[in-house]
């Protein structure tokens, strides 16, 4: 391995990508972009979820828990006349949910046995959970009031590293690293087959150049743009969504750096593998995009997966950065996490460096 | 060729069959192209769920009382939680932290006085942070309620219409079929035109007599036809494997499939007219399926969305085949149902397609 090969290579492949410099705009404003739409767009908590009520008689009792539904920022109260009125609204989808205070409500209250009915819209099944669930708690502490259990216990609601339990703070760690996952890769996947599909390789076999010298110049440049994103990603998230920053940054940087390697050799392992542009395409797009957004942590919590998904999600090298992000940003990372998680990488960053240097053999390059 | 055939069927047809060679002539790409669609959906079917069904939670009980006893055990009884006693805040705090644990119920020291219980949450995962919550909060209140020889006076009686255990299952699947759909489709075809520009081919199509609307259909309908079987397939497998009803019609599916894809293609021959190298198309194909993701209501609930970005969905074309998808799936109905997704998937169908009628060349 020669550094002036590999400086060669490099510059090379950086005229590629400045003679395009739309695509290059382009990449710098994905993290951007894609922070701003997951930043302003995803909203996971409810407040003032729109949920209909029928209250079918007047008296005190109804209209006191009627209005303790009324009082709750998390819901705001749409009053129906009957129940077909509120079900035709519930099936047009204007409300979320629907409450039914029967008529004999106050009777049987009175007697300890009361009900009142839910109506969900089960289509969205965990808007419809975090609804159910206010509901019943609301209903459990009023009915805590009416017994005036003595001392009164106090149920206290307290949420580490993201108080307000907003879940744009818990997202936005986990879309720097799906940015970072999906541009290396899809990047870099295109390289080295560009260059097979063209036939560039025959002129290289004829020179000095050795398959280390080639894929490291190659990735050099996307690395340089990956780490460029992060610095545009962190930015944003601490000046435009001010997510804290609990954690070191050199601990970020480090881990954004390992992170990047392993994803761009994941790149160029497809590309020496697919050899042509378009089926290499199709290969990171399936395997980075989807793993990266499904089976990462990113939203869907790994702890709530099946095991044996559990176990799969380990070779998604984004779980391991998704965790680091998160705790990063929101936790102020411990040691320990950081060494597992960093040696995971580092793990996979040898398997694949390792793999994708015996696959490229077939680029007929010195060894 | 008998001379009935018209000229243009002739020439697409000798178009076409040079489009279906060169996509599944490669035996890896025929692979590629029915294989992880199949795959994705199994994996992803089981991977998108926000349901917290089994949570380790760990508790800190100075008090260690009857009564802080029996709200532990009701706890565990739940069957939700596995429940790990700590000595102190400061060794549950690490647990926490290290994410070995994801809540953690702190009990008063002297509860029998004043008896507080904090529950602590993590909120790096917002969404299991509330769920959690919602179902430790629940089980403490009735446990109270039971300790006290008390039935909880006021009962919620919930149902969920159309889907009633709740099952996320059912809420992603179809959206996870219509992604598969547009992940496949739409970068293949703004792959495949700017594919014939970098190795030089298209100027040997431009000097043949094909027209540019028949270059194009040549284009979309190998594509599309794949695009088909994979829908078929893969519903197939969300019917049979994950047992999600299909209460709609089958008509009305292929007819919105059909719809869905002449958007995403039409969005990825623009795409591909704009472009000069696959690199460029793959990176502009990834700029816009994103979020045409995030934006379709597939993760996410639309109407949760600020105004100004539920704006924005009206242009992606997966927010109309998710709502028609989901609808077949669960609810039911038939082509006259959904009227609008079908007559906006066609406005943004007609639009792209046209634009790049004029751009491809």
């Amino acid at each position: 391995m020669k550094l002036q090969h590999v400086r060669a290579m490099a510059r090379k492949e950086w005229w590629h990508l400045l003679r395009d410099p739309q695509s290059l705009a382009l990449i710098l404003l994905m993290p951007m972009m894609l922070l701003f739409l997951f930043g302003y767009a995803i909203r996971l908590d409810i407040e003032h979820a729109p949920i209909g009520l029928v209250q079918q008689s007047n008296d005190a009792a109804s209209s006191d828990i009627a209005s303790r539904f009324e009082g709750t920022r998390a819901f705001s109260v749409h009053r129906y006349a009957n129940r077909r009125a509120m079900f035709a609204a519930l099936q047009h989808g204007d409300i979320w949910g629907g409450l039914v205070i029967p008529v004999h409500y106050a009777r049987d209250l009175a007697r300890g046995d009361a009900r009142i009915q839910l109506i969900l819209d089960g289509v969205d099944a965990n808007t419809a959970r975090l609804v159910r669930n206010y509901a019943i708690a609301l209903v459990d502490d009023y009915a805590l009031d009416l017994y005036g259990i003595n001392p009164p216990i106090r149920l206290e609601d307290r949420t580490w590293f993201n108080e307000t339990k907003e879940s744009k703070f818990a997202i936005i760690p986990g879309v720097i690293a799906l940015v970072m996952a999906v541009i290396g890769a899809l990047m870099t996947s295109l390289t080295v087959a560009r260059e097979m599909e063209q036939g560039n390789l025959v002129m290289l076999r004829t020179t000095h150049l050795t398959r280390a010298d080639f894929l490291i110049g190659k990735l050099t440049p996307y690395f340089v743009i990956g780490m460029a994103d992060l610095v545009v990603a962190v930015l944003a998230s601490q000046f435009v969504f001010d997510v804290p920053m609990r954690g070191s940054l050199v601990a970020l940087g480090l881990m954004s750096a390992l992170f990047i390697i392993v994803v761009t050799l994941q790149g160029a392992l497809i590309s020496v593998s697919a050899g042509n542009q378009m089926l290499a395409s199709q290969m990171s797009m399936i395997s980075t995009f989807l793993p990266a957004f499904l089976l990462s942590g990113f939203v869907f919590a790994i702890e709530n997966m099946p095991t044996v998904l559990q176990y799969i999600s380990l070779i998604v090298p984004a779980r391991y950065y998704v965790a680091l992000t998160k705790a990063i940003f929101l936790k102020g990372v411990s040691p320990l996490l950081l060494w597992t998680q960093g040696a995971a990488l580092l793990l996979m960053l040898v398997v694949l460096a390792a793999i994708t240097l015996r696959r490229s053999r077939k680029l007929g390059l010195l060894s | 060729m008998s001379a009935a055939h018209p000229v243009w069927l002739i020439r697409l047809r000798a178009l076409l069959k040079k489009e279906f060679l060169q996509l599944l002539r490669d035996p890896r790409m025929r692979f590629f192209m029915f294989l992880p669609p199949l795959v994705q959906l199994v994996i992803f079917g089981y991977a998108a769920t926000y349901d917290v069904r089994l949570a380790n939670i760990g508790v800190v009980d100075p008090a260690l009382t009857s009564a802080t006893r029996g709200i532990e055990s009701d706890i565990t009884a739940t069957g939700h939680f596995v429940v790990h006693p700590y000595a102190d805040m400061k060794s549950a705090t690490v647990a926490l932290n290290r994410s070995r644990v994801r809540a953690i119920v702190h009990f008063s020291p002297d509860f029998a006085r004043t008896p507080v219980i904090q529950i602590i949450t993590d909120g790096s995962d917002s969404n299991s942070a509330q769920m959690i919550f919602g179902q430790l909060a629940q089980t403490i209140r009735d446990s109270v309620f039971r300790s006290r020889h008390l039935t909880p006076p006021i009962e919620i009686q919930d149902r969920a219409w159309y889907n009633p255990n709740l099952e996320d299952r059912e809420y992603f699947i179809p959206g996870i079929i219509a992604n598969i759909m547009l992940i496949t489709t739409m970068i293949l075809t703004a792959m495949t035109v700017v594919r014939e520009r970098e190795l030089g081919t298209l100027e040997q199509i431009m000097v043949s007599p094909l027209s540019n609307l028949e270059f194009i259909i040549g284009k979309m309908i190998p594509v599309a036809v794949i695009g088909l079987i994979d829908v078929f397939f893969i519903t197939i497998i969300a019917i049979a494997w994950f047992h999600v009803p299909f209460r709609g019609s089958p008509f009305a599916l292929l007819a919105a499939s059909m719809l869905f894809l002449m958007s995403s293609l039409g969005m990825g021959l623009l795409m591909s007219a704009y472009s000069g190298t696959q690199q460029q198309a793959m990176i502009l194909a990834f700029f816009f399926v994103m979020p045409f993701v995030i934006l379709s209501g597939f993760a996410f609930p639309i109407r949760n969305m600020p105004h100004w970005v539920q704006l924005l969905t009206y242009v992606d074309p997966l927010r109309y085949y998710i709502v028609v998808v989901r609808d077949l799936f669960l609810k039911g109905g038939g082509i006259f149902d959904h009227l609008y997704e079908y007559g906006m998937m066609t406005l943004l169908g007609v639009l792209s397609l046209g634009l790049s009628l004029f751009r491809v060349r």
